[in-house]
This record gives structure tokens, sequence and C-alpha cells, in this order.
């Protein structure tokens, strides 16, 4: 629910600057992917911590080109933020799914053993 | 010449040209990822991953043909190259989840395969159980039957020394008794009673006197008491008057005489044998009248089947 006011609240932030806006869509997409790889936790991964700290900076960025009456290059951050988030949540996936098969697999070795 | 001359600055500024069309660093980023993503799992598990991928890249590379080193080109091709990895990624965590799912049924099918076996020993065990149960209960059943064998064989025992002690008081009390009107004896051939000649028949005869029958109620008494397995002998004896062809006759007579009469007052008659010994076996001097007085006598031998056998022998 916080995430979900907290994402409202941002591109209500970005709507009003400058009288443009970033595609609503594309930033509530993108807070979403930020908020489910923190969830699913990237800040504990360093190769996804990375990828959502530059998600995090661009989305800053983008909206600091809105300001600026960038509009054209803020959207283009704003894709950038978008593909980093979703990189980043998906590596985190991919982590704990690789980390479940390996113990899954040493799981069937274990029992392989057994008579 | 000249056409040479003004050719040359036109090629360089092409060239130049065409050096400052070069990708950007990050469309050959995104051109090497995506080779990658093509390379990875992404292309099994992820290929709309893939393709979108593919799409990104064009995107890049179109807006590099359009505006060669721009920020948007530069951003598409930063945004191509997310993508690229992103569908790798992907691969990699479809695959994962794939592996995962296939080691989790050999688990569970390991699971299946251990269980059954276990539920199989676990079967065994108690058929095997079962049966050693059975032996016990047997041998259990076998044993209580061995004590109440033994139970019954330890009464039977019992009952038959009570019996025979019972038996052998009644023997001793009547042997007792006829202690006091006869002399009784307890020799190797058996229990000797010995009756005085003289008080039983009359001189040279074999006929009972009125007196001899109350003694020999006495005796009858004391028979009828024995054990089952005993006999009675009953031994006719002479002094050494006369001819040893009467006196033996005349012993034997005797104990014909007391043997029936015993017969006569219920002491079984296959318990009785009459044997007459004339003058032999004297238990005191023929020389005088009280030595002669005590060899004529009838011994009534109470004796078991052995000594009884070996009597015969004499």
């Amino acid at each position: 629910m916080v995430r979900f006011i907290s994402a409202t609240l941002l591109i209500a932030l970005i709507g009003a600057c400058g009288g443009s806006s970033l595609p609503p869509a594309k930033v509530a997409e993108t807070q979403s992917a930020i908020s489910a790889a923190a969830a699913v936790g990237a800040d504990a991964n360093p190769q996804a911590a990375l990828h959502l700290k530059m998600a995090r900076d661009q989305l800053k960025q983008a909206q600091g080109l809105v300001n600026d009456g960038n509009d054209d290059d803020a959207r283009l951050v704003l894709e950038r933020a978008n593909a980093d988030a979703e990189v980043a949540l998906m590596i985190t996936r991919e982590s704990v799914a690789s980390a479940s098969a390996r113990k899954a697999e040493a799981d069937v070795q274990q029992i392989g053993t057994k008579n | 010449m000249k056409f040479v001359y003004l050719l040359s600055p036109l090629m360089l500024a092409v060239l130049g040209a065409c050096a400052t069309a070069g990708p950007s660093p990050e469309l050959v980023d995104a051109r090497r990822a995506y080779d990658e993503a093509r390379q990875s799992s992404a292309a099994t598990y992820s290929p709309d991953k893939l393709l979108t991928a593919k799409q990104a890249l064009e995107r890049a590379e179109a807006s590099h043909g359009d505006d060669a080193g721009s920020f948007e080109e530069k951003s598409l091709a930063y945004v191509a190259q997310r993508k690229s990895q992103y569908a790798t990624v992907y691969g990699d965590y479809e695959k994962a989840r794939r592996d995962q799912a296939t080691a989790a049924q050999a688990y569970r099918q390991r699971q299946d395969d251990l269980r059954h076996k276990a539920e199989k020993t676990t079967a065994d065990t108690q058929r095997s159980l079962a049966a050693t149960w059975d032996n016990l209960s047997n041998a259990r059943k076998e044993i209580a039957s061995q004590q109440s064998q033994i139970q019954k064989t330890k009464a039977e025992l019992d009952a038959e020394k009570e019996a025979r002690e019972k038996a052998e008081k009644t023997s001793a009390a009547a042997l007792a008794s006829l202690a006091k009107i006869a002399q009784v004896k307890d020799e190797q051939r058996g229990i000797v009673i010995t009756l005085d000649g003289s008080v039983l028949f009359v001189t040279g005869k074999a006929e009972l006197l009125p007196i001899a029958r109350d003694k020999l109620n006495e005796v009858a008494k004391a028979l009828k008491e024995m054990d089952d397995d005993k006999l009675a002998s009953i031994e006719g004896f002479t002094d050494s008057r006369g001819a040893d062809d009467t006196n033996m006759k005349l012993s034997q007579d005797r104990a014909n005489a007391v043997r029936d009469y015993l017969a006569s007052q219920g002491v079984k008659g296959e318990k009785l044998r009459a044997v007459g010994r004339g003058e032999a076996s004297p238990v005191a001097s023929n020389e005088t009248p009280e030595g002669r007085a005590n060899n004529r006598r009838v011994e009534i031998v109470i004796q078991t089947s052995a000594q009884a056998a070996a009597g015969m022998k004499r």
C-alpha cells in the first residue's frame, strides 16, 4: 500500500513539474519493478544491487530532465531505469531459483545414497 | 589531375563523416550482449524475451542509422543491452526452475521407492516376528504342558509315597502286633515270622490246633496289609528225629496247612507259597529237648519277588 502511494505520488510530482510529464504507466511499471526487486532481496545481491541503484538513480535523473524541460531525454532515461529495474529483479529471482535448484539436486544426491 | 585533387578532399570528408558515424560503445555492448543471449539458454527457455531484446537492438540500430552517436542511440543501445541481459538471465531462471522441478520429482520418486522398500521390510519383519511369536507361544504351551505333567507326576508320586508310608506304617503295626505272638526278624531273605511248631500242630501231625488259628489270624491280618509286590513263603521245619522222608513230608504238609488256612482267611493265594524243608536249617541243637522244640517251627518269610526268586534257588 505504501509502495502504491509512493509510486502514485511520484507520478503526480513528475506530472506536475514543468508542464510536461513522463508516461505514467512506464513510471509505475519502473517503480513497481524497483519495489519488487527490493522485496525479493536485490540489495543483498551485488550485481542486482548495482542495477537497482542505476534504476533508482536514472528514475530521479528522468525526473530532473523533465523539470529542465528536456522531455525527450527524460523518456529515454526512464526507459533505461525501467530496463535496469527489470534486470535487477530478474537477477535476484534467478539467484534464488538457482540456489533452490542446487539444493534440490543436492537433496536428490543425498537421498540417493540411502538404502 | 585536377579532378584527383578535387576528389581527394571529398573522400577525406566522406571518410571523416564515416569515422564519426561508428557505433557507440553502448551499441557495441548491446550487440555483444545480444549475441551472448542468443548463445545462452534464453534461446530454449525464453525465446520471447530474446525477441524483445532483438527488437530493442533493432531500435538502437535504427537510431544509430538516423542519428549516429546521439543520446537516443546510446540510450536505446543501453536499453537493448539490458533487454539482452534480461533475456539471458530469464533463460537461466527458467532453466533453474525446471532443474528444480526435475530434482524435486526425482526426490519424490526416490522417497516413494524408499518408503515402499521400508514398508516391505516392515511387513517382512512383522511376518518374521509373528512366526517367532507363534513359535514362542507353542514353546510356552509345551512348557506349560510339561509343567502340568510334572505337577501331575509329582502329585502321583506324593500320593504313592503317602500310600506306601501308610501301608508301611500299617504293615509295621501289624508286624508289631505279630511280634507279641511270634518271633519276627528282618533278615536278608525277608521278614521272617517264626511260629513255634508245638503251638500250631499236634506232634507228628499236620492238623492245626485250635489255638493256632488265633495266631494265624494275626498273621493273616499282617499279610493282608502287605504291599502287592510282596510274597509270603511258608516254610515248614522239623527236628532231626524220625526219617528224613517223613520229616520232609510232614514239614510240607504243615506248610500247606498253614497256607490253606491263611488263604481261607482272605490272603491272596497267589501270594502264598508253601515249602517243606524237613530237618534242614536247624536254628538250635537237636541234642536237647529245648533245641528240638525250637527247630520244630513254621517260618513265614515275607519277601519281595526278587528275594523270593533268590529263595527258590536254595
